[in-house]
């Protein structure tokens, strides 16, 4: 099995453009995706992969609420109480397609795959790292398998890992089945 | 061995109980219409496939997550209805759900000015997605694992494809499955509109128009189903309803709304199904798509039938349950098993809803008027989601 891990500090940038082709994709990052394409770039420099390689994704919860945060602060101000009318005024014009986007839950298993041509067999879980283990245990075929899981924490701290590894690794891994964090799996196995 | 589905638990637009909704499948039963669920007064668009009981929509109040809600319903309902509590021990279940993006009450996060709470606060008006479903999980005593999936519109087939290779390789004896979602509510609603691919028109009920050469979108619905997915040798005989004879997955790795224009890569996912069930193409006897309605979608799984069956592409009977209900985003693959499932039952394929005017771009053989008769074994079932990911499935009749 080969491990990468990163982990970014609530105000530290993350050079996503030293890391990614697809510059123009990255308007439509979430920080989590942002440091999945570092943590990929750790796992595979010489960026080669092949197209049909399975690959099963695991993310965390939360950014998503940092868009709600902002949008009602700059509210708060005017507004004591909700109402339709409120929304529609206020809030509305500042939801853009790119906030929608970056709610959706399977969207950093998305880039990684657009950014390394990834095409094979798939699955975008939520913190179910034990869904991801079986996913990759279970892939027909004993070819390499990439597996990955990111957490964007509550203060803007960030950590994604990622791990090549063989179908038959995984057989009878004391995790699978069990309720654990995704990233943990990579933050505990990653090299010393 | 053959994996088979032995129950179904449904909160659907077409109806809240198996029996209620079959029947608003089998008529055609038109179940889109304006917002009732919570105010969408001066939306820009209002129209919505909602949960309906008897005909009426289901209200709740705006701190419960209405996915989870039905998510709920419908568990309960697949207990009563197989008894899998009973049957199995804990450890031999496993939950895999498909899901969509978290719930935040914004009404209650607005007036009890949650968003001032600093970091790692606990915020009473987001309901976690991942939380509450592992609750239920709980609370029904499923042990062999609960994992949530939440690839859009395919993360119900996703999981279920997932407890298919379970059952197969028999980690599990019995798989608790399906799916539930609901962007009905203020900020979930609007996003999905400003995407751009909503179905504008006076008419709610007719607006989703799939493969129409009129179509111009699709329509959010909303819904959960349920199902029991077990090892034949354990299954009561009587209790099956089909079998899922084989599954592919596949990421189109193109762009994140629109499909790859080739559809080389949804093609690849027919191909492994079929490979998977151990059948070739000319064994299928019809498809039931996607067919969302938009623009770029339904072309898309013509060229995908084109690569893979050929000639036959344009008259292979094709069917889509979307103009009825709408799109149910993380739940719509499971909840579109209903009409597979009618399929294999009644040996028939029913006319698409609101399809009327044939486009020469998608010329498919969908059914119109009444339906068509014919004899069904095998069933290919089509998801495609926003990012490129996409799932095929081979449902078979089953035959012991």
């Amino acid at each position: 099995m080969r491990i990468s891990y990163v982990t970014y500090l609530p105000d530290q940038e993350i050079p996503v453009y030293d890391f990614v082709v697809q510059r123009k994709l990255v308007k439509y990052y979430t920080r989590e995706t942002m440091a999945a394409m570092a943590a990929m770039a750790a796992l595979y420099p010489d960026r080669k992969l092949d197209e049909d390689t399975p690959f099963f994704y695991a993310t965390g919860e939360l950014e998503m609420m940092a868009f709600y945060i902002e949008a009602c602060q700059k509210m708060a101000g005017r507004h004591t109480r909700f109402s339709p009318e409120l929304f529609l005024k206020e809030l509305v014009p500042q939801i853009s397609p790119l906030t929608q986007f970056k709610q959706m839950r399977n969207m950093t298993q998305c880039f990684v795959s657009i950014e390394y041509g990834l095409r094979g067999d798939n699955a975008a879980l939520l913190r179910s790292g034990s869904g991801m283990l079986y996913e990759a245990m279970l892939c027909p075929g004993n070819r390499p398998v990439l597996i990955g899981a990111g957490r964007l924490y509550a203060d803007n701290r960030v950590e994604v890992g990622f791990a090549e590894v063989l179908p038959s690794e995984l057989e009878g891994h004391p995790l699978l089945g069990k309720d654990f964090e995704p990233v943990d799996f990579f933050r505990t196995h990653q090299p010393a | 061995m053959a994996i088979v589905i032995t129950g179904i638990g449904v909160q659907s637009p077409l109806g809240c109980t198996l029996q209620e909704a079959m029947q608003h499948v089998a008529r055609g039963t038109r179940c889109v219409s304006d917002i009732e669920s919570f105010d969408a007064s001066g939306f820009p668009m209002k129209a919505a496939g909602e949960v309906r009981s008897e005909g009426r929509v289901v209200h709740t109040p705006s701190d419960v997550d209405r996915k989870i809600f039905f998510l709920n319903r419908a568990l309960e309902q697949l207990e009563q209805a197989t008894g899998f509590r009973e049957r199995y021990a804990p450890a031999e279940l496993v939950m895999n759900m498909g899901c969509g993006v978290d719930y935040v009450d914004i009404e209650r996060f607005f007036n009890n000015e949650e968003f001032l709470l600093p970091p790692f606060s606990e915020l009473p008006a987001h309901h976690k997605t991942d939380a509450q479903i592992r609750e239920l999980a709980r609370l029904l005593d499923i042990r062999g694992g609960c994992h949530v999936f939440v690839a859009a519109c395919v993360a119900s087939t996703q999981a279920m494809g997932l407890s298919l290779r379970m059952l197969r390789r028999g980690t599990h004896r019995a798989a608790i499955t399906g799916g539930s979602e609901s962007m009905i509510s203020h900020i979930n609603y609007i996003g999905f509109f400003l995407l751009g691919a909503m179905a504008p028109g006076a008419s709610p009920a007719t607006a989703c128009k799939p493969f129409d050469r009129l179509r111009r979108g699709t329509i959010l619905g909303e819904g959960a189903l349920t199902m029991l997915l077990e090892r034949s040798e354990y299954a009561r005989p009587e209790s099956i309803l089909a079998e899922i004879a084989g599954y592919g997955a596949t990421m189109d790795a193109f762009a994140i709304t629109d499909p790859e224009p080739s559809a080389a890569r949804l093609a690849r996912a027919i191909e492994l199904a079929l490979e998977d069930a151990g059948i070739p193409p000319d064994q299928i006897d019809c498809a039931h798509l996607h067919g969302t309605g938009t623009l770029k979608n339904d072309p898309a799984e013509y060229l995908a039938l084109r690569k893979v069956f050929g000639e036959r592409a344009s008259t292979l009977p094709v069917y889509s349950l979307k103009g009825q209900m709408g799109h149910l985003i993380g739940s719509c693959g499971a909840m579109e098993m209903l009409g597979v499932i009618h399929t294999l039952q009644h040996q028939e394929v029913l006319p698409t809803v609101n399809f009327s005017e044939p486009d020469p771009e998608v010329p498919l053989n969908v059914i119109q008027g009444e339906p068509l008769s014919l004899g069904v074994r095998y069933v290919l079932k089509l998801n495609s989601a926003f990012g490129g990911q996409n799932t095929a499935f081979v449902i078979k009749k089953y035959e012991p």
